[in-house]
């Protein structure tokens, strides 16, 4: 364990150093092992003692901590970087350090209390990038840098002119000097006052990538195979088994990765995309010829609402599942299955010829509410839609018995068809409506 | 204000002015009316060993027969003709737009009006008609259909433009040279929507195979499947066969025959590099300047006036688009 | 206030990656969309374009997986060459096709000037189908027309089936402050991903039973609510005009930004009275550039029970 910023430094430079050794040793050992005489045991022992002599120079701390900084405006310390937009987008990326966790509508990187700051460049310099990102006890060279100053360099050299050079070749890696777009970087207008505008160029949000990749492969990984297998097994187990469902994968940097960032390349070039689908309908092949078929669509339509619904009803708790306390709740969790049915409605009116009903033993009501064309008479007294509704109460509440965890009562069936009947009634409305000017 | 201080803009990008859109796959018959959606649909194969054998297997019968004998069950996607129809019928439609004097984006206000006057010039010099007759001709001769053209009994093409219809047999029409007839009017509607105002096109191309024949539709790349994965996609469009509009603009663009191997290869595509990505081949390399970056900074940096057929090249690939800035 | 509904508009190859999610476009390239409409209309027609409602029938998303089991990929396309006739890299861009209907808020449109409208629609049906929208082809325009404020019902009501998309921000905001009410090391990542998870708790069947029924968790909050990209926050400075290299155009001032998520909610369009529900907006507050919708969404008032019911409940 190390515990301050300066341990952490030194022990990344020796680290590096002996990195670099162990091929000499093993260059030794081989050699010491095939030598068979005096001359060549000695000629091993001194081209050992000469490389390791070279990199001791190369690996004092202020001599590498002063090529470290020559070399630091090779590569940008970054929250965001250019190349997520086209691999080959010669634009600035910034370090965005902002934190912001009072925001609650937008997720942006500054929501992220604790990131990982990602690095662009040439990968020859990528062990500054490193050297900077070391953290111990909050602290790192990134965040000092940040702060103007490098506290953390002060033990390695008593040359105030070398600590301002540090500082200075630093510097470079986390600030950009001369912004620049590029024309592989989408650059949209967005309009900030009548006729005036701003210009903007969106960056791949690298560190926030990062934090999202990783929630989601927790659920996938390590102990939550567990989780799933239990489940799996319907056994029981302590954890909640938590999956995203229709995930997609998009890749940057194809068979490179490292072209595009350092997470990237650690990330595989993988970056996670939650689904954002509208919902999708079905279309319909042919009428429904009774209610049997008719109802088969409307069930295939509903399945995940009425899930959640009745996995809502059966979590409730004793003082929860006062109705009158619960009704907002309830009606939450109708609407969207009304939406859905609405639906199948909407699209069984706009499929078939007008008329299409006739030949088939639906009931007259739910004739003339799919097939309104046809039915203008019997449409207009509005006797079909309080029948179609309470037929679609009995319907719902049929999906949503579920005996041994709850009942629902008389004045649930009463709310859940008022609801389903103001819901058809505003779609009515929109059929009728006859507005003018 | 001279043009040699002119420079080429680190911004620079052309929208295309050709825009094809999908193209959807219909069966029936050569003479009939009634045309329905082709499906994909999947099927389970078993794969025949057809890859090279390691030499210790080929050489040992036995191992051969074991190899063979190994199931090779791989699922793909396959769409064909139905048995009762012996054509099939691609439909895409066809945006021709105007206003190559303007890049979608530029940010160098007098290379940008440097360059609005070549354009100008060129049109008042040769006109569009050249490369539009070309594009006419690539919808007479039904190249879009790729692979779906090979071994057609009959080709025809039925083209609807405005109030004008128009009907080729493609078999009239060249794949290696331009010198079809017939094809003025098309190639006019062409030139005027590239030159004056926006053209919509609507192709549909029958191509007699044959019943139960397979037909191609663009195959799409999935990657990260596993061994017993599905192995080969299609694209559909709700279910039906369709090509890429990727693929139906490369065939109709495929006019360019002022490149040094087309007396060999022929047209290839209007590309920066002469590219022929199913050849692996680039025929307007860099180095003998003929690629589009050199012309196009010859002819607006130093002054250098391409001949007249690179400058078609040219105005070709600014109707392709893309982003040219450097 | 008016709206000019472009209906059934068909699109291919429209950008279906936004920021950390896929399956629609960004909002604000419906607004990009309406923008490039306003700065295009004749003068003479005096109108401009403002908010927008975005409406969808049908998608289709190009990705596909290799197994039920795998996660989506997109469709690739081969780039053309490099000039070594090499393999370009692959720079991969999420695409769908879509049917959408947009209601655009028409400013400068006296109501009841049938010569304007009708030019106004007739110059809509003319060159809508040869714009992009979300860089997807415009493939299809069922038709153009002006919805007068009597009749935006029926209008919305001529779109059925469908979903249109509204700004449910304040369901991410009520749910992050309960759970950072339970926890206080909460972040707005987490609260986010609660409305994209599915979650199963197991509860043994009997006491000290290995076996356990798993049972559904609900959602934050019910709906068919999603992870949607509303717009864009600053993470540089403000750059004058000019000053950055490389920008499109050296009149106006530059800024580099990271996509802003949210929740969003589809929602039949049946279900709204009027079309300025459902109508996003630009909204620029340093540094953020987003959508809102018009009236910050209020939590839907639930239809109550009858009277009588309250008394005869508990």
């Amino acid at each position: 364990m190390t515990d301050t910023l300066e341990q952490a430094i030194a022990d990344y430079i020796k680290g590096r150093k002996l990195a670099k050794l162990e091929p000499l040793e093993k260059a030794r050992d081989k050699a010491l092992k095939e030598a068979a005489t005096s001359e060549q045991i000695e000629a091993a022992e001194q081209a050992f003692a000469e490389g390791a002599q070279a990199l001791e120079e190369q690996f004092k701390p202020e001599s590498w901590l002063t090529d470290a900084a020559k070399r630091a405006k090779q590569i940008a310390m970054a929250t965001h970087a250019a190349k997520f937009a086209h691999s080959d987008a010669k634009a600035s990326s910034f370090l965005d350090d902002e934190v912001d966790t009072h925001e609650s509508r937008y997720l942006t990187t500054a929501s992220l209390p604790v990131r990982k700051i990602d690095a662009v460049g040439n990968a020859a310099a990528l062990d500054v990038a490193r050297l900077l990102k070391l953290e111990a006890d909050g602290e790192s060279l990134v965040n000092q840098l940040n702060q103007g100053h490098i506290n953390a360099l002060d033990t390695f050299t008593d040359n105030a002119d070398l600590r301002r050079e540090w500082f200075d070749g630093f510097k470079q890696a986390v600030t950009v000097k001369d912004p620049t777009a590029h024309t592989l970087l989408k650059q949209v207008y967005f309009p900030v006052a009548e006729g005036s505008y701003h210009l903007l160029c969106p960056l791949g949000a690298s560190s926030l990538m990062g934090v999202h990749n990783a929630a989601i492969e927790t659920t996938r990984y390590g102990d939550s195979k567990e989780v799933r297998d239990a489940r799996r097994n319907e056994h029981y187990h302590e954890r909640t088994d938590v999956r995203f469902p229709h995930v997609a994968v998009q890749n940057f940097g194809g068979s490179k990765p490292q072209n595009i960032s350092q997470l990237n390349n650690e990330r595989g070039g993988k970056v996670y995309l939650l689904n954002s689908q509208p919902p999708t309908f079905e279309a319909v092949a042919k009428p429904p010829e009774n209610e049997t078929q008719l109802l088969r669509r409307f069930d295939q339509a509903t399945w995940w609402h009425v899930t959640e619904f009745k996995s809502f009803l059966v979590n409730l708790t004793d003082r929860d599942s006062n109705f009158k306390t619960r009704y907002k709740r309830d009606y939450q969790y109708l609407i969207p299955i009304c939406e859905r049915v609405l639906q199948q409605a909407a699209l069984l009116q706009a499929s078939f010829e007008p008329g299409w009903s006739t030949s088939t033993s639906l009931p007259a009501p739910l004739q003339a509410w799919l097939d309104p064309h046809a039915h203008e008479t019997q449409r207009q007294n509005k006797d079909w839609l309080l029948i179609v509704s309470q037929w679609l109460t009995d319907w719902l509440v049929r999906r949503l018995q579920n005996d041994k965890s709850y009942k629902l009562a008389d004045v649930e069936h009463r709310y859940i068809n008022k609801v389903i009947k103001h819901e058809l009634t505003m779609v009515e409305l929109g059929r009728t409506e006859q507005g003018g000017q | 204000m001279s043009n040699a201080k002119l420079k080429t803009p680190s911004v620079l990008a052309f929208e295309a002015k050709l825009v094809p859109s999908d193209a959807l796959m219909f069966s029936g018959n050569w003479d009939g009316n009634e045309w329905q959606p082709i499906a994909v649909g999947e099927k389970a194969v078993r794969g025949t060993i057809s890859n090279r054998l390691k030499a210790a297997t080929a050489n040992d019968p036995l191992k051969v027969d074991a190899e063979v004998a190994k199931p090779n069950l791989q699922t793909v996607d396959v769409a064909a003709l139905p048995h009762a129809h012996d054509t099939l019928r691609l439909d895409f439609s066809l945006r021709v737009l105007p206003g190559l004097h303007e890049p979608s984006t530029c940010n160098a206000p007098d290379y940008q009006l440097a360059l609005a006057e070549k354009v100008t010039t060129y049109q008042n010099t040769h006109g569009f008609g050249e490369i539009a007759k070309r594009y006419a001709e690539n919808i007479a001769n039904g190249r879009f259909l790729w692979r779906n053209r090979v071994g057609a009994e009959a080709l025809r093409i039925e083209v609807l433009v405005g109030e004008d219809t128009f009907k080729f047999d493609a078999y009239d029409y060249s794949l290696r040279d331009f010198s079809g007839n017939n094809i003025e009017q098309l190639a006019q509607h062409i030139e005027q929507g590239l030159s004056d105002k926006h053209v919509l096109i609507q192709v549909k191309a029958f191509a007699k195979i044959g019943s139960g024949q397979p037909v191609y539709p663009s195959q799409e790349l999935v990657m990260g499947g596993g061994k017993g994965d599905k192995s080969k996609h299609l694209y559909a469009l709700d279910g039906q066969a369709a090509m890429h509009s990727q693929k139906i603009g490369n065939a109709l663009r495929t006019i360019d025959t002022w490149h040094a191997g087309a007396d060999e290869v022929g047209p290839i595509a209007v590309e920066p590099y002469g590219s022929v990505t199913n050849r692996g081949a680039a025929y307007r390399q860099p180095k003998q300047k003929q690629d589009f970056y050199n012309l196009l900074d010859g002819w607006m940096i130093k002054d250098k006036e391409p001949e007249a057929e690179q400058q078609h090249y040219l105005m070709a690939m600014l109707i392709r688009g893309g982003v040219f800035g450097e | 206030m008016q709206f000019l509904l472009l209906e059934r508009i068909t699109v291919q190859n429209a950008n279906a990656i936004s920021g950390l999610t896929y399956g629609f476009p960004g909002i604000t390239n419906f607004l990009g969309f309406a923008h490039a409409l306003s700065r295009k209309a004749p003068s003479q027609l005096g109108v401009s374009f403002a908010g927008v409602a975005v409406v969808c029938h049908k998608h289709q998303v190009h990705a596909k997986r290799p197994s039920q089991w795998a996660d989506y990929t997109f469709a690739l396309t081969r780039n053309p060459l490099t000039k070594d006739a090499k393999t370009a890299p692959i720079n991969e861009e999420g695409r769908m096709d879509m049917q959408v209907s947009l209601l655009i808020e028409i400013e400068g449109l006296a109501q009841g000037d049938r010569d304007t409208n009708e030019a106004l629609v007739d110059w809509a049906m003319q060159h809508v189908p040869f714009m992009r929208l979300a860089g997807g082809q415009i493939t299809g325009l069922a038709s153009a027309q002006v919805v007068a404020p009597s009749m935006q019902k029926k209008a919305l009501h001529k779109l059925m089936p469908a979903f249109a998309l509204i700004d449910r921000s304040d369901y991410l905001a009520e749910h992050f402050e309960a759970l950072k009410a339970e926890n206080a090391n909460t972040t707005l990542m987490d609260a986010w991903l609660d409305f994209a998870k599915l979650q199963y708790k197991a509860e043994p069947l009997e006491e000290g039973e290995t076996k356990a029924k798993w049972l559904h968790q609900p959602k934050p909050a019910p709906g068919y609510l999603v992870p949607i990209v509303v717009g864009y926050k600053a993470i540089s400075p403000l750059y004058e005009p000019g000053n950055v290299a490389g920008a499109r155009d050296a009149q106006t001032p530059v800024t580099f930004v990271e996509a802003v998520h949210s929740i969003g909610q589809w929602q039949s369009v049946h279900r709204f009275n009027n079309i300025d529900e459902m109508a996003w907006r630009y909204s620029y507050e340093s540094p953020w550039y987003i959508a809102k919708t018009s009236q910050v969404v209020q939590a839907e008032q639930a239809i109550e029970p009858d009277e009588d019911e309250e008394e005869i409940s508990v």
